[in-house]
C-alpha cells in the first residue's frame, strides 16, 4: 500500500465521521512531515492497530474543537467528556479507516483508544522512517479549527 | 404514536450523537432513555417499556452480546426490537449479535437514512 493510497482513504474516513455523524464539513490540506505540527495541540488520541498492517492512528487538536464538539451535544463540558469525545473520534477514523481499507486489502484489528490531555508532551516515533512511513493530514473543521489526523503504518 | 428508544453505549458522546441523528431520520422518536452499560440497560428496562433498543457491542460489566441474550431469553423483554451500533465490529461479532435475535445493525459512522432503513426493517 502507497502513501497515496493511505491518504486517500483517512480523507475519506475522517470526512465522513465528521460530516455524518458531528455534522461538521471538514476540509483536508497537503500532508506535512514528521515533526511538522507546529500548534499547540491539547487533546491527542491515539489507536494501535495490529494485522496485516501494524501501527497507529491518532487525531490530534485544540480543545476549542473538542468543545465545539460536546457543546452541541451535552449541557456540561467536563474534561471526561472532553476526552470521551475525542477517544470516540479517534475510535471512529479509525474504525472507518479499516473500513475503507478493508475492501481492497487485509485488514486489521485495533486497540482501545488512549486519549492524552495536555499540551506539555512531546511524541516520538521509534520506527525507522523506511519500514513505518507516517502520515500527518491536518484539516480544518467548519473553517475554523484545525486538527490533524496522524497515521503511522508497518504493512506485513 | 412516538416511538421511545433506549440507547445503550459508554460513551455519552456516543449516546448523544446517536440521539441527534434519531431525531434527522424523519421517524417520530420520544426524548431517548440512556444506559451506559448492559447492566445499567437492564436497569432501565426494569421500570420503563420501549419500542426500540440501539446497543453498542464492547462495553463494561454486561456486554452488548450478553444484553442481547438476556433480553432475548425473558419474555418481557424478548419481542423489543436491538439494533447493534458499532464502531469496526467484526463480521463474526455482528453475526453472532443477529443468532442471538438482534434485529440488525448500523456501522458507524452512519447517516439518518441508514438508520432510518434499519429501524423500518424493524417494524415497529
Amino acid at each position: 500500500m502507497d502513501a497515496e493510497f493511505i491518504t486517500e482513504k483517512i480523507i475519506a474516513a475522517t470526512n465522513e465521521v465528521f460530516e455524518t455523524m458531528l455534522f461538521m464539513a471538514v476540509e483536508p490540506s497537503e500532508p506535512l512531515g514528521d515533526g511538522q505540527i507546529k500548534d499547540r495541540i491539547d487533546f491527542s488520541a491515539y489507536i494501535g492497530i495490529s494485522g496485516k498492517i501494524n501501527g497507529i492512528v491518532g487525531v490530534h487538536c485544540r480543545v476549542a474543537l473538542v468543545e465545539a464538539i460536546t457543546s452541541t451535544l451535552t449541557e456540561s463540558e467536563s474534561e471526561d467528556e472532553l476526552i470521551d469525545a475525542w477517544a470516540e473520534i479517534v475510535n471512529m477514523v479509525a474504525g472507518n479507516l479499516k473500513t475503507h481499507i478493508s475492501s481492497q486489502v487485509d485488514t486489521f484489528e485495533l486497540s482501545v483508544p488512549t486519549v492524552i490531555a495536555g499540551h506539555e508532551f512531546r511524541i516520538v516515533n521509534r520506527g525507522s522512517k523506511s519500514s513505518f512511513p507516517r502520515i500527518i493530514l491536518p484539516f480544518v473543521a467548519d473553517d475554523e479549527y484545525v486538527f490533524y489526523v496522524d497515521v503511522l503504518y508497518c504493512n506485513q | 404514536m412516538a416511538i421511545r428508544a433506549l440507547i445503550v453505549d459508554d460513551s455519552i458522546t456516543i449516546r448523544m450523537v446517536v440521539e441527534r441523528i434519531l431525531t434527522q431520520t424523519g421517524l417520530d422518536f420520544e426524548k431517548c432513555l440512556h444506559a451506559g452499560d448492559g447492566a445499567e440497560a437492564l436497569k432501565v428496562l426494569g421500570s420503563n417499556k420501549v419500542d426500540l433498543i440501539l446497543s453498542d457491542i464492547n462495553m463494561p460489566n454486561i456486554d452488548g452480546l450478553e444484553l442481547v441474550r438476556r433480553l432475548k431469553s425473558d419474555p418481557a423483554t424478548a419481542e423489543i426490537p436491538i439494533l447493534m451500533i458499532s464502531t469496526e465490529g467484526t463480521e463474526t461479532t455482528l453475526e453472532q449479535a443477529l443468532s442471538l435475535g438482534a434485529a440488525g445493525y448500523v456501522k458507524k459512522p452512519f447517516t439518518p437514512e441508514t438508520l432510518a432503513a434499519a429501524i423500518e426493517k424493524c417494524e415497529l
